[in-house]
């Protein structure tokens, strides 16, 4: 499916977050190759993976534009497909979408997205 | 920001019996007996060096933290009225502690190595565990062994307050120390590893002992708690609850690299693990009973008895289960008559040089 626009955490941040989640496994792991001379492929190592779970999350957290509707990546991910939305709002640089139950489908901070204004743009065409 | 986090007492508590347990090993250099190598239990607990590295990211998040609320509501931090409060916390339990292993050292005379001898006749060992300098003589071989963490805590004390006081903006002063500690660790590692140079061996284990970013971190977490700062949402988010849980597993049930690199990522779960526990509104790991408070409370006391009363026990023949099992019964029971009867009295003491802004906290350290 194709994606017509990502939205992500802006740069800086998105990379400072992912390093600094990533640097912990790659200090222990270095540290162990260096003194027990465990590599990265051994199985005792593989528990140390499950800290790099933050640097994914924050690495793709956002959202994304589709044809069929906004992929969500904020907290638990889905799609929100544009007929399931019943509402919008963007108000002081929060953005919440919901549904026809008046449940939240997405809440998320302007300042947390790279090209918001192109994402609200998206909601104002699908979304009648 | 709130004086008492549920949760962090249990970890206290967990840390000390850590500690207690890793010591059960201890006889081998105060008595030469290569047997009780066996006699260790481990279980869920962490091995001593990893536990003292989850005291001191504790140490730094409540008293750093206290030191940036206070710098943060009365404009400055009074250093004097800091000092005072660590010398009522810690200094009287700590002199007790040398005293009775002065004492102790005299009765079993007899008994102990004669490494212990040695050390025991070296007054400048005694000066340093007077002066809060033991950690560099690296002495293996007396019941005050386990003090050196207390002094490089104080060591560490020294100077953050001032730091605290006069820095502009606290979260890049620590960074700025923890990433600085690690660059000259790392110089002395290559050094080490290109010249083969004993100095650069001595600096490595020193520095290595010195946790000053474990306490550093410490102290970030307690500034990213106190300012509600954007990053908790990653910190409090399931993800990371999940992956510092596992985290704090696979350190605790392993034996971490005796390698710096490895006390920097190790500071850094805790760090987000205590965190979690202290402030998340939802955090599945955080557990906390009376009774846990109970012996949280108790932990300052238990680990300063658990040493002197091992030798104590190891020197009157107890041995293998016997010695294992009434070395932590006796060493609860001294902790909760230290507890009650010297360190209370002097908290309260302590009590009175807390500005009036900032309520005493409920978790000591």
């Amino acid at each position: 499916m194709k994606v017509y626009s990502r939205h992500r955490l802006p740069p800086p941040y998105r990379v400072l977050l992912t390093v600094t989640w990533s640097v912990p496994v790659i200090l222990l792991l270095t540290a162990a190759s260096i003194a027990n001379r465990v590599t990265v492929l051994d199985v005792r190592a593989l528990p140390l993976l499950i800290l790099l779970l933050p640097a994914v999350y924050s690495w793709r957290e956002g959202v994304d534009v589709r044809d069929d509707g906004i992929v969500r990546r904020i907290h638990i991910p889905a799609l929100i497909r544009y007929d399931a939305i019943h509402g919008w709002t963007h108000e002081r640089d929060l953005l919440i979408v919901w549904d026809e139950q008046g449940e939240k489908l997405l809440e998320c901070h302007a300042a947390h997205l790279t090209d918001f204004p192109r994402l609200t743009a998206a909601l104002h065409k699908q979304v009648q | 920001m709130k004086t008492y986090f549920p949760g962090l007492n249990t970890l206290r508590f967990y840390a000390a019996l850590s500690v207690v347990l890793a010591h059960f090993v201890a006889p081998v250099t105060w008595f030469n007996d290569i047997e009780s190598f066996n006699w260790r239990f481990r279980g869920i607990f962490m091995e001593g060096n990893t536990a003292v590295t989850l005291f001191f990211v504790l140490s730094g998040f409540l008293i750093l933290g206290l030191l940036i609320r206070e710098k943060d509501t009365t404009g400055t931090v009074s250093v004097r009225r800091f000092y005072i409060r660590r010398v009522f916390r810690i200094l009287p339990l700590y002199y007790l502690t040398v005293i009775a292993g002065a004492i102790i050292v005299v009765l079993t005379w007899n008994v102990s190595s004669r490494d212990s001898h040695l050390e025991a006749s070296n007054p400048a060992i005694w000066l340093t565990l007077i002066f809060f300098v033991y950690n560099f003589m690296r002495s293996m071989a007396l019941p005050l062994t386990h003090l050196w963490s207390l002094n490089i805590e104080e060591q560490f004390y020294l100077f953050a307050p001032h730091a605290i006081r006069l820095v502009r903006t606290i979260p890049a002063a620590l960074i700025g120390f923890v990433g600085l500690k690690f660059a000259a660790q790392a110089v002395c590692w290559f050094a080490y590893q290109a010249t083969g140079r004993g100095i650069f061996s001595l600096m490595l284990t020193f520095s290595g002992q010195m946790r000053f970013e474990a306490m550093a971190l410490g102290g970030l977490g307690a500034y990213l708690v106190y300012k509600q700062h954007p990053l908790l949402r990653y910190i409090f988010h399931p993800v990371t609850q999940i992956a510092s849980a596992v985290g704090f597993i696979v350190i605790a049930l392993s034996d971490v690299p005796s390698l710096f690199l490895a006390d920097y990522a190790v500071a850094f779960v805790f760090m987000v693990f205590i965190v979690n526990t202290a402030a998340a509104p939802h955090c599945f790991y955080r557990v906390e009973t009376p009774l846990l408070r109970r012996l949280g409370d108790l932990s300052y006391s238990i680990y300063m008895a658990h040493v002197p009363i091992f030798w104590l026990l190891y020197a009157g023949g107890a041995r293998g289960i016997v010695y294992q099992t009434v070395g932590i019964a006796f060493t609860l029971g001294a902790a909760f008559l230290l507890h009650h009867s010297f360190e209370v009295p002097f908290m309260r003491l302590r009590e009175r040089f807390n500005p009036s802004l900032i309520p005493t906290p409920d978790v000591q350290t």
